[in-house]
C-alpha cells in the first residue's frame, strides 16, 4: 500500500531530472580588453568591468576586474546582447560606446564562440565637494540634508535641480562624490523629513517622538527652516555655483544654515467665509515647504510662518476665487486686500481640422485640455476640460490672470486619436496657443481650438565630417526646435537618440518650421535657452513639416562649447 | 450651461478648527537643561506634553489647532503614522533653552505633564528619566501654581566611525553601515536596527548621536548597478531587514514572476584561472563574520567616537536550489514559490516570489549558506471554490539545508498538511458567557510571518480540529486575546499542553503529522495586586518599571509576566492569575531584559515574593532598584 505512491514519485523526479540534463552547454563567447584613466592615459587596475545582458532573456552578469597592466578578461560568456559597463571607485562609470559622461553605451552582441579582444574602456576621475554646515553660532549642524543641483531647463524655466544628496554628520561634516565635471549648486536643509526615515529608525513607538525631535529639531514660533544655498542664503536667486572640473576634489565648501524669521501675510477677503492659502512659486521650496493655509469667517485672515519668497496667495469661497502674486521679503505684509471673483466662462469650440463640423463628433469627447497657470505653479496642475461632441465648451478663467492651454492626452481607447495635435487656438485675433490666454473684460470672447489629425514625421541622419568625408554620429542626441513664435511651449519641442548607423525618426510633429540640432554635448534641456540657442542658431538644418508630410534631414553634430 | 470639467491635484487641507473654550490658563513652569558635568545646555527642544487633564473628564488633550504652526507643519510633512501624530498632536507647548539653558512655559493649566528634552548631540531625555531606559515622572501643576528650578540632565551621545574596504583593501563606497542593538523579548535576544548610513568614496561611515550603550555594526555593499542610468538614484542600498513578503493570495500569484529565475545581485565573477564564481552581496557583521551573533560589539560610552571600527566587506560565493513542485494529485504543476530563511529574516540573494514553470521545475539562484523553507501555492487555473467542489489541496511547504553546493531534487508537492486536533478546558465556572468574550476560536501562528497559519472553531464541548497544519513554529492565541489575557467574565488561558507538555515561549513545533493534542485550559480564577513602589527615600517612584515575575518553573511562559504601569503616586493594581510570583522594580531597566534568565540572577534577591489566590486581592510594597550610572 506504502509503496505505490512512493513509486509514482520517483517517476516524476526521474522525468524531470532528465529534462534538466537535456540542454546541451551551448558554446561561449568571451571579451577582453584594457582599460585606462582618462587623464594620463594610462593603464587602470582594480577597475571592474561588467556585463550585462540587455536583450530581454535571463538577467545575466559577468564581472572581472583589471589586472595590474589595466587588462582584463571576462570568459564563458553566453551568446546575446550585452551591455559592457567599467567602473572603479573615485572614477565615473563608463558603458562602452558612450559618447558623453553619464551617456547610454552601445550594445555588444556576442555570437557563439566569438571573442573579442581589443575592448577599450577609458574611465575619467570623479570629482568631489566636501564641507561642513554649521549653525549661527559655529556649532555643527548634524543630520542636514545637503543637495548637489544643476541648472535644468523644466517647462521653459530654468531651475535648479538635485541630482545628489547626501547627509551631515553630527560634526556637521557632508561629502558628495562621484561627480562629473561641470557646473553645480548646493542647498542645505537642516534635518528635512526626506532623512527622517533614512537616518533614524524609530525602535518602537514610543520613539518616535524622539526620532522627529532629533531629525529635526523643533523650533519655537516665529523661526522656520527653509533651504540655504551656498554660500549661504535662502534665495535662490543669490545662490553661487561651484565649476568642478574632471576629477577635481572641492574640498572646504563650508557654510551657515540657521533658521529663518518667519513673516506675516495679512489682509482682508471682502465678503468673508474663505479659504486662503500662500504656494510658494520657487519650485525648490514648493518640494520641501507646506503651503501655509487659513481661513477667514468675517473677512480678515492673518497667515503666520511665512518664509522670504515669491508666493501665489490663493482664496476660494464657494463659487468664487482669486490670487496674488507676493515677495515677501524681511518684513510683515499687512493690507491685503483679496478680492474674490467670480471666474469667466469663456465659449469655446473645438473642432478637428480635417473633419466637417457635423454638431455630433463622439470623437471630440475623448479630447483633454488643460488649462494651466502661466507661468506655472508648483503643485497646481490646472483644470483639465473635454468638449460635448457637438464641440462645445468652456474655459474657466479669471480676469486679468495668464493661463497657457495644452492637449493632456487624446485616448479612445483604440488608439485612432493618437495622432491628434492641437493645430491653433484663437480668441479673435490673438494666437492663444503660442501667446498664452489672457481674459481681460473682451466683449463677447470667444475661443476656436483646431485640432490637427495629419502631424508630418522626420527621420534624418547626423554626420560629422571625418577627413572631410561624412561619417554617421551613433548615440547622440538630435533636437527638434520650433519657429521662435512657439519656442515659449515646451511640448513643442522634441528629441530623439541616433541609432547605429546614426540615422533618427521623429513622429506625431504639429506642421511647421523647425530647426533641427544635434550637439556632441549638451545639458539636457539647455535648448530651451534663450541665450544658449542664440549661439547655435545659423548652424541649425531647417526644415518645413507640412500636414502629413514626411521630411528627411541631414545634420551636422555641432562640437560642444 | 454646463461644461465637463475635472479639477486635478490642487492640494488643500482640512480647515483649521476653532478649540472650544479653555479653562483659565495661569500656572507656569520655569527650569533648565543640564549637561552631564552640570554644564547648561542651549539650543535645546523641550516639548511639554499634557498627560491628563482635570477640566476635561477621560483626560483629552488639545486639538491639533492649538499647536504652534511650526510643530503642526513638522507633523503634517513627516511620514510618520496617523497614530503617532495622534499621539504628539496633544503636545501643549514648545520652547527652546536659552544660552543659559533655561525654559518656560506659560499660560498652563492645571494638569499632570510629561517634559521631553531633544538635543542634537545628546540622548533624548525625559524629565525624571534615570538612565538609558528609564521612565518619566509627571510634572504636576495645580491651577494657578508656579513651577520653578525643573532640571533635566542630558547625556552627550556617541558615534561609531570606521571604513569599509573590499579584499584589495579598496574603499568602498555607498556601502550600507548599520548600527544594531540587541532588544530583548519573550523570544530572547534579537537585534534591532537603529541606524544605517552609507560610506563616502574614501570607504568611510559615521553612525552618529548613538545612546551610550553596545552595538553591533554591518555592512551591506550596494547591489551590482553600474548602469549610469541608475547610478544617479541609486544612492540608497537597500536595507538588510527587509521583508520577505509572501501572500498566500491569488493576487500574489498574478503578480508572480515568470520562473525559473536567478536573483539579479548575482554576479559571475571570472576569477583568474578562468572559472567563474557564481557571488552575491551579503552583510558582514563587524569584525568579520556573516553571521550576527557572532560579531563584537562595540561598547559606545558618553560623549565619545569609537574610531577604527574597519570592515572588509567581501562577496559570498552562492548556490542555486532546483526542484519540482507537484499539485495537490502529484502530478507537476506551476507553483508560486518563495525562499524563506529559518531565521525569519530576508533571504540574502534571493528572496521573494518566484514562480516554477508549467512542467513544475524550478530554479532558485543567489543562495546563501542557511537552513530555508521553500513554500509554494499552486498556480490555480481552476474557477472559484464551490461548496459541492472545494479547492483541492493548494500549498506546499519543503524544508532545505543549504551547505556549500547546489541542492537539487527538492520537491514541494502541495497537500492538506496535517491535522492537529485539541480541547478546551474550563476551570471554575466563567460568571458571563457573554458570545463575544468567550474562547470562540483558537489559531496557530507562525513565528516566521509569511509562513501559512492555521485556526480552528472550538466546538460546544470544547474540541476544535486544526486542519492543514504545515510543519514550522508555531504560537498559540485564541481570538478573545493572546495567551494570558485577563478577565474575569472569559476566564483566562492558564495554560497550553501539547503532547502532555507545557508550550513554551518557542512554541510548538510541527514536523511531522503531530501525535499529541493541544490542551487549552481556561480558568475562572483572578486574583488582584496593589502595591506602591519607592524609592530609598521612601518617595514614590513614579517613574519605576514594575516587572511581576512568576515562578522560575514558568518563566518560559511571558503571558505571566505582568507589567502595570505606577501613578504619579507611585500606586499600581493589576489583575493576576492565582500563583506565586516576585515583584521588582526599576528606575532603569532594557525593555524585556525580565525574560532574559542571566539578566534575571542579577536581580533575583531584589524581588518581593508574593502568592495570589483565586478571588483575593494582595497588598504590596515595593523598593525600586536604583540606576547604577
Amino acid at each position: 500500500m506504502m509503496k505505490f505512491p512512493g513509486f509514482l514519485l520517483q517517476l516524476s523526479v526521474l522525468a524531470w531530472t532528465v529534462q534538466t540534463v537535456l540542454p546541451q552547454t551551448p558554446p561561449v563567447a568571451s571579451v577582453g580588453g584594457m582599460v585606462r584613466r582618462a587623464d594620463t592615459r594610462g593603464p587602470l587596475a582594480g577597475a571592474t568591468v561588467e556585463l550585462r545582458r540587455v536583450d530581454g532573456t535571463l538577467p545575466q552578469t559577468y564581472s572581472a576586474v583589471s589586472d595590474g597592466s589595466g587588462t582584463f578578461a571576462l570568459l564563458n560568456i553566453r551568446p546575446g546582447e550585452y551591455l559592457l559597463f567599467a567602473s572603479r571607485n573615485g572614477f565615473l562609470s563608463s558603458s562602452f560606446g558612450q559618447r558623453r559622461l553619464g551617456g547610454a553605451g552601445v550594445p555588444i552582441n556576442l555570437g557563439a564562440g566569438q571573442t573579442l579582444s581589443d575592448i577599450e574602456t577609458i574611465l575619467t576621475p570623479a570629482g568631489v565637494i566636501s564641507g561642513r554646515i554649521r549653525d549661527r553660532e559655529g556649532d555643527p549642524v548634524g543630520a542636514a540634508t545637503v543637495q548637489l543641483l544643476i541648472p535644468v531647463y523644466q517647462d521653459g524655466q530654468r531651475v535648479l535641480k538635485p541630482v545628489q544628496t547626501a547627509y551631515t554628520n553630527d560634526l556637521g561634516e557632508y561629502r558628495l562624490f562621484g561627480l562629473m565635471p561641470g557646473q553645480y549648486f548646493l542647498s542645505v536643509m537642516p534635518g528635512g523629513t526626506s532623512s527622517l526615515a533614512r537616518i533614524m529608525a524609530p525602535a518602537t513607538a514610543d520613539e518616535t517622538r524622539i526620532f522627529v525631535d532629533m531629525s529635526r529639531p523643533l523650533l519655537a514660533a516665529g523661526v522656520t527652516y527653509v533651504p540655504i544655498y551656498y554660500p549661504g542664503t535662502a534665495d535662490v536667486r543669490a545662490a553661487t555655483s561651484i565649476e568642478l572640473v574632471a576629477g577635481a576634489n572641492q574640498g572646504g565648501v563650508n557654510f551657515t544654515a540657521a533658521p529663518i524669521q518667519t513673516r506675516h501675510v495679512r489682509g482682508i477677503v471682502p465678503g468673508g467665509g474663505a479659504t486662503v492659502s500662500l504656494v510658494s512659486l520657487d519650485p525648490a521650496a514648493a518640494n520641501v515647504m507646506t503651503p501655509n493655509q487659513t481661513s477667514t469667517d468675517d473677512g480678515p485672515f492673518d497667515i503666520r510662518g511665512v518664509a522670504p519668497g515669491t508666493y501665489l496667495l490663493i482664496g476660494h469661497s464657494r463659487d468664487l476665487s482669486g490670487s496674488l502674486r507676493l515677495d515677501v521679503r524681511d518684513a510683515d505684509i499687512d493690507n491685503i486686500t483679496l478680492t474674490l471673483g467670480s471666474p469667466i466662462i469663456i465659449p469655446t469650440h473645438v473642432a478637428f481640422d480635417d473633419r466637417a463640423d457635423s454638431g455630433n463628433d463622439p470623437d471630440l469627447e475623448f479630447l483633454r485640455l488643460r488649462l494651466i497657470p502661466d507661468p506655472p505653479v508648483a503643485k497646481i496642475s490646472g483644470d483639465s476640460y473635454s468638449p460635448f461632441p457637438d464641440g462645445r465648451m468652456g474655459f474657466e478663467v479669471l480676469t486679468g490672470e495668464s493661463y497657457r492651454i495644452k492637449l493632456d492626452s487624446a485616448f479612445d481607447g483604440a488608439g485612432r486619436l493618437r495622432s491628434a495635435y492641437i493645430k491653433s487656438i484663437r480668441m479673435g485675433m490673438r494666437d492663444v496657443l503660442n501667446d498664452g490666454l489672457q481674459f481681460n473684460g473682451e466683449q463677447d470672447p470667444k475661443i476656436e481650438v483646431v485640432i490637427g489629425m495629419k502631424p508630418g514625421n522626420l527621420n534624418g541622419t547626423v554626420v560629422t565630417m571625418v577627413k572631410d568625408k561624412p561619417q554617421p554620429v551613433v548615440n547622440t542626441t538630435v533636437v527638434l526646435v520650433p519657429d521662435a513664435a512657439r519656442r515659449r511651449r515646451p511640448e513643442a519641442y522634441k528629441t530623439a537618440t541616433t541609432d547605429g548607423a546614426g540615422r533618427f525618426q521623429m513622429d506625431s510633429l504639429a506642421p511647421g518650421d523647425y530647426l533641427v540640432f544635434a550637439w556632441d554635448d549638451v545639458e539636457n534641456g539647455a535648448w530651451q535657452d534663450p541665450d544658449f540657442l542664440r549661439l547655435y542658431e545659423a548652424q541649425g538644418a531647417a526644415v518645413r513639416i507640412k500636414d502629413g508630410s514626411r521630411e528627411s534631414v541631414t545634420v551636422n553634430l555641432l562640437p560642444s562649447r | 450651461m454646463v461644461f465637463l470639467k475635472t479639477t486635478l491635484a490642487v492640494f488643500f487641507l482640512q480647515a483649521v478648527t476653532t478649540p472650544p473654550a479653555q479653562p483659565p490658563r495661569t500656572a507656569s513652569i520655569e527650569g533648565s537643561v543640564v549637561g552631564t558635568s552640570g554644564e547648561r545646555l542651549s539650543k535645546v527642544s523641550v516639548t511639554l506634553t499634557l498627560n491628563s487633564d482635570p477640566s476635561t473628564p477621560g483626560g483629552t488633550g488639545p486639538r491639533p489647532a492649538d499647536l504652534p504652526p511650526e510643530l503642526a507643519q513638522i507633523l503634517l510633512q513627516s511620514q510618520i503614522n496617523l497614530q503617532a501624530q495622534n499621539s504628539i498632536a496633544t503636545t501643549v507647548q514648545l520652547a527652546t533653552t536659552d544660552a543659559d539653558g533655561k525654559f518656560v512655559f506659560d499660560n498652563l493649566r492645571a494638569g499632570s505633564y510629561r517634559l521631553d528634552a531633544a538635543r542634537s548631540g545628546y540622548v533624548s531625555t525625559k524629565y525624571g528619566q534615570k538612565g538609558a531606559n528609564g521612565r518619566e515622572m509627571p510634572v504636576v501643576l495645580a491651577a494657578g501654581q508656579k513651577l520653578k528650578d525643573i532640571q533635566i540632565a542630558m547625556m552627550p551621545a556617541g558615534a561609531i566611525s570606521g571604513r569599509i574596504v573590499d579584499r584589495n583593501g579598496e574603499p568602498i563606497s555607498r556601502v550600507g553601515v548599520q548600527a544594531w542593538r540587541y532588544r530583548y523579548s519573550e523570544r530572547g535576544r534579537t537585534l534591532a536596527l537603529v541606524q544605517s548610513v552609507t560610506t563616502n568614496d574614501l570607504g568611510e561611515y559615521r553612525l552618529f548621536w548613538l545612546a551610550p550603550g553596545s552595538y553591533v555594526v554591518s555592512a551591506t555593499p550596494p547591489a551590482p548597478t553600474l548602469a549610469p542610468s541608475t547610478t544617479t538614484t541609486g544612492e540608497h542600498s537597500s536595507s538588510p531587514i527587509g521583508n520577505v513578503s509572501v501572500v498566500f493570495q491569488a493576487d500574489a500569484i498574478s503578480n508572480a514572476l515568470q520562473g525559473p529565475l536567478s536573483s539579479p545581485n548575482v554576479t559571475s565573477r571570472t576569477l583568474p584561472d578562468g572559472s567563474v564564481a557564481e557571488e552575491s552581496t551579503v552583510t558582514t557583521y563587524y569584525p568579520g563574520t556573516v553571521v550576527a551573533e557572532q560579531a563584537t560589539p562595540i561598547a559606545v560610552r558618553a560623549g565619545t567616537a569609537e574610531s577604527g571600527i574597519n570592515i572588509t566587506a567581501l562577496p559570498a560565493r552562492v548556490h542555486k536550489i532546483r526542484g519540482l513542485t507537484l499539485d495537490g494529485t502529484g502530478s507537476p504543476a506551476a507553483m508560486t514559490i518563495a525562499l524563506i530563511p529559518k531565521s525569519g529574516g530576508a533571504a540574502v540573494g534571493a528572496a521573494g516570489n518566484f514562480r516554477s514553470n508549467n512542467n513544475g521545475t524550478f530554479e532558485i539562484g543567489g543562495v546563501t549558506t542557511g537552513s530555508y523553507y521553500v513554500t509554494g501555492v499552486v498556480v490555480a487555473a481552476t474557477a472559484a471554490p464551490s461548496p459541492a467542489q472545494p479547492l483541492p489541496p493548494a500549498i506546499g511547504v519543503s524544508e532545505v539545508e543549504m551547505g556549500n553546493s547546489d541542492v537539487s531534487n527538492v520537491r514541494v508537492a502541495a497537500s492538506g498538511g496535517f491535522t492537529l486536533r485539541g480541547h478546551v478546558v474550563t476551570e471554575g465556572i466563567i460568571q458571563q458567557a457573554s458570545s463575544s468574550n468567550t474562547l470562540r476560536r483558537v489559531s496557530l501562528t507562525p513565528f516566521i510571518s509569511p509562513m501559512p497559519s492555521a485556526a480552528a472553531l472550538v466546538e460546544s464541548d470544547g474540541s476544535f480540529v486544526f486542519q492543514g497544519v504545515f510543519p514550522g513554529d508555531y504560537q498559540v492565541s485564541s481570538s478573545t486575546a493572546m495567551l494570558g489575557a485577563i478577565d474575569a467574565n472569559s476566564g483566562s488561558i492558564k495554560s497550553v499542553r501539547f503532547g502532555g507538555q507545557e508550550v513554551g515561549a518557542d512554541g510548538i513545533h510541527i514536523r511531522n503529522q503531530p501525535d499529541g493534542e493541544l490542551t487549552v485550559i481556561v480558568s475562572a480564577a483572578t486574583g488582584k495586586l496593589e502595591g506602591r513602589v519607592l524609592n530609598d527615600r521612601r518617595e514614590p517612584a513614579s517613574n519605576a518599571t514594575i516587572v511581576i515575575v512568576p515562578e522560575p518553573s514558568l518563566r518560559h511562559r511571558p503571558n505571566l509576566f505582568l507589567t502595570p504601569r505606577p501613578d504619579a503616586a507611585g500606586k499600581f493594581r493589576v489583575n493576576v492569575i492565582p500563583g506565586r510570583y516576585k515583584i521588582f522594580a526599576w528606575e532603569d531597566v532594557e525593555p524585556g531584559a525580565w525574560f532574559d534568565a542571566v539578566f534575571m540572577q542579577t536581580y533575583e534577591s531584589r524581588g518581593v515574593p508574593v502568592t495570589i489566590g483565586d478571588g483575593n486581592t494582595e497588598m504590596a510594597e515595593i523598593t525600586v532598584i536604583p540606576y547604577m550610572p
